[in-house]
C-alpha cells in the first residue's frame, strides 16, 4: 500500500470515529467558544481592547481546545485493544504519525473556522487580510497538530496522560501561538508584507515538526 | 569512584565555590554602570552556560541510548540525571536574572527573545522531568524520553543566539559574542572564568550524584522484581499436587 | 549609584547557596536510605 493510502487509511479511521461519537463536535467545539466567550470577561467587554487582543485570544482558545482534541485523538488507541490491533495492520510509523495528525489538524480547522467567526462577531473585529489569514492558519495548524501528535504518542498509555499532554505540548507550540498572533494581528493591521514573514516562520514550523514526527515515530512504534 | 575519591571531590567544590564568592564579593571591583548588581553576573552567567552544558549531555546521553547498537542502561539514567540538574540551573538562572535585571534594568522582567526562550526552555525540561517518571518499562520510558530530550534540545541554540537574532535588551555576549573580542577585562574576567570552571565541576559532582541515587533506584526495582519471581517460585513449590 | 544593589546580591547568593544546599541533603539522604534498604535486603 502506498504512503498516501495509509495516510488517508489512518486519517480516515479517526475522522469516522469522530463522526461517528461527535465528540469534537459536542465538546471540544463548545469548550472553544466557552474560552472566546470567558476571554471577553476577563477583559471586562471592553470595547477597545477586544478587538486588539483579538489576535492572540483567538489562538490561546484555539491551543487550549487543540490540547483537548490531541488527547482524544489518544484515549481512542487505548481502548479494546486499539494499539496491539494498529501494530498488526503492520503500518508504517510514518503514514500513522502523518494519518493522525491529519485528522487532529481537518478537526482543529474546523474548529479555527468558528472560533474565527466567533471572535469576529463577539471581538467586533474588522477582517483584512483574508488570504493571510487563511494561509497562516493553516501553516499553524499542521504544525499543531504535529507537535501534538509527537507529544500525545510520547505520553499514550501513562495514567496521567491528560495532564501531562498540556505540560509537553503548549512550550513546544510556542512558535504557533507566537506566529499565528502576530500573522493575524499585522493582516487585520494592514501590514501585509509582515504578515506574510509570520506565515513563513509558521510554514517553517509546521516543516520542522511533520519531518521530526516522522523521524520520531518509527523507533516509537518498534516494540512500543 | 571510592568513597574518598568522592569525598575529596566533594572537598574540591567546595573550596572552588568558597573561593569564587570571594573574588566575587569582596576582590573584584564593582561595576562602572553596573555598580555592585554585576556581582549577581559571577553566578547567573555560569548556571547559564551550565545548564546549556546539562542539556547537552542530556541530548547525547539520548542519542546514545536510542542508536541500538549504544544502547546501555546507563544512558538513560545520565540523561535524566543531568536533566534534572540541568532545570534546577535553568531555574537558577531565571531567578538570578530576575534579582539582577530589577536594579539594573528597572524592571524584574521583559518579554525579550532571550528570557522568553529561556522560560520556554525550563517548561521543556520540566515536562521531560514529568515524562521521565511516565513509562510502564524502561525501554519504553527510554525511548520517550529521548526523542523528549531532542526535541526539547533545539531551545538551546536558540536560546544562545536569540540576543544576536533578535534585537533584545539582554546584551549580546560578552565573551562569547561574534567577533570573539573579549569585552571585560582584569579581575573581572578572571573572577568569571574561575566561576564558571567552579559551576562546572559542581555540575559533574550534582549528577554524579543524582546518578547514584538513580542507580539505586533502578537496583532496587530489579531487587523488587527478583523477590516477587522468587516469592512466586517458592509458593508454586509449596502448592502442587 | 543602584540603591540598594547589595540586598540583591546577598539575596541572589543565599537563594543559591540554600537551593543547592537543599539539593545535596536530598540526594545524600534519598542514597542513604536506599543503600540502606538494598544492602538490608541482600541479608535478610
Amino acid at each position: 500500500m502506498t504512503f498516501l493510502r495509509e495516510v488517508a487509511l489512518v486519517a480516515g479511521k479517526d475522522l469516522r470515529i469522530e463522526r461517528r461519537s461527535r465528540v469534537a463536535m459536542q465538546q471540544i467545539l463548545p469548550f472553544g467558544a466557552i474560552v472566546v466567550v470567558m476571554f471577553a470577561f476577563a477583559l471586562d467587554a471592553d470595547r477597545t481592547t477586544l478587538p486588539i487582543a483579538a489576535p492572540g485570544l483567538f489562538w490561546a482558545a484555539v491551543l487550549l481546545a487543540a490540547l483537548l482534541a490531541i488527547g482524544r485523538s489518544f484515549s481512542v488507541e487505548e481502548v479494546n485493544g486499539a494499539r496491539d490491533g494498529l501494530r498488526l495492520t503492520g503500518l508504517d510509523g510514518g503514514s500513522l504519525f502523518v494519518g493522525k495528525a491529519a485528522a487532529i489538524a481537518v478537526e482543529l480547522f474546523v474548529l479555527e473556522i468558528v472560533l474565527g467567526v466567533a471572535v469576529v462577531v463577539l471581538y467586533d473585529v474588522t477582517v483584512r487580510g483574508l488570504l493571510a489569514l487563511v494561509c497562516a492558519a493553516l501553516a499553524a495548524t499542521v504544525g499543531l497538530a504535529a507537535t501534538g501528535t509527537v507529544y500525545g504518542v510520547l505520553a499514550t498509555g501513562s495514567r496521567a496522560r491528560d495532564t501531562l499532554i498540556p505540560l509537553l505540548v503548549l512550550p513546544a507550540v510556542t512558535p504557533v501561538m507566537l506566529g499565528g498572533t502576530q500573522a493575524f494581528a499585522e493582516a487585520l493591521d494592514g501590514s501585509m508584507s509582515e504578515a506574510w514573514q509570520w506565515v513563513q516562520l509558521l510554514v517553517a514550523f509546521a516543516v520542522l515538526a511533520v519531518a521530526a514526527g516522522t523521524v520520531a515515530f518509527a523507533p516509537l512504534l518498534e516494540e512500543g | 569512584m571510592s568513597h574518598l575519591t568522592r569525598r575529596l571531590f566533594g572537598l574540591a567544590v567546595l573550596v572552588a565555590l568558597a573561593v569564587t564568592a570571594v573574588l566575587a564579593l569582596w576582590v573584584s571591583p564593582a561595576d562602572a554602570q553596573q555598580d555592585d548588581a554585576v556581582r549577581l553576573l559571577y553566578l547567573h552567567v555560569p548556571t547559564a552556560w551550565i545548564a546549556y552544558l546539562a542539556f547537552f549531555v542530556t541530548a547525547i546521553a539520548s542519542i546514545l541510548w536510542l542508536v541500538p547498537r549504544t544502547r546501555r542502561a546507563e544512558w538513560d539514567l545520565l540523561a535524566g540525571a543531568s536533566a534534572e540538574v540541568g532545570v534546577i540551573f535553568t531555574g537558577l538562572t531565571l531567578v538570578l536574572g530576575a534579582l539582577w535585571g530589577r536594579p539594573v534594568w528597572g524592571v524584574w522582567w521583559e518579554w525579550d527573545a532571550r528570557l522568553t526562550t529561556t522560560a520556554i526552555l525550563f517548561f521543556l525540561y520540566l515536562g521531560y522531568l514529568a515524562l521521565r517518571r511516565t513509562g510502564a518499562t524502561a525501554d519504553e520510558r527510554g525511548k520517550r524520553c529521548a526523542i523528549a530530550a531532542l526535541i526539547a534540545f533545539v531551545d538551546v541554540p536558540i536560546v544562545h543566539f536569540s540576543v544576536t537574532w533578535w534585537q533584545t535588551l539582554h546584551q549580546t555576549g560578552t565573551v562569547f559574542n561574534p567577533e570573539m573580542d573579549a569585552e571585560i577585562h582584569g579581575s573581572m574576567a578572571f573572577t568569571l572564568v574561575f566561576s564558571v570552571a567552579a559551576f562546572t565541576l559542581l555540575y559533574a559532582y550534582l549528577v554524579r550524584l543524582r546518578l547514584r541515587v538513580a542507580e539505586l533506584e533502578e537496583g532496587l526495582e530489579d531487587r523488587a522484581l527478583e523477590l516477587a519471581i522468587a516469592e512466586r517460585v517458592r509458593t508454586e513449590q509449596v502448592v502442587p499436587v | 549609584m543602584i540603591p540598594h544593589a547589595w540586598t540583591y546580591v546577598t539575596i541572589g547568593y543565599v537563594l543559591t547557596a540554600v537551593v543547592l544546599a537543599t539539593y545535596v541533603g536530598w540526594m545524600f539522604r534519598r542514597r542513604r536510605h536506599l543503600e540502606r534498604v538494598l544492602s538490608g535486603e541482600k541479608d535478610g
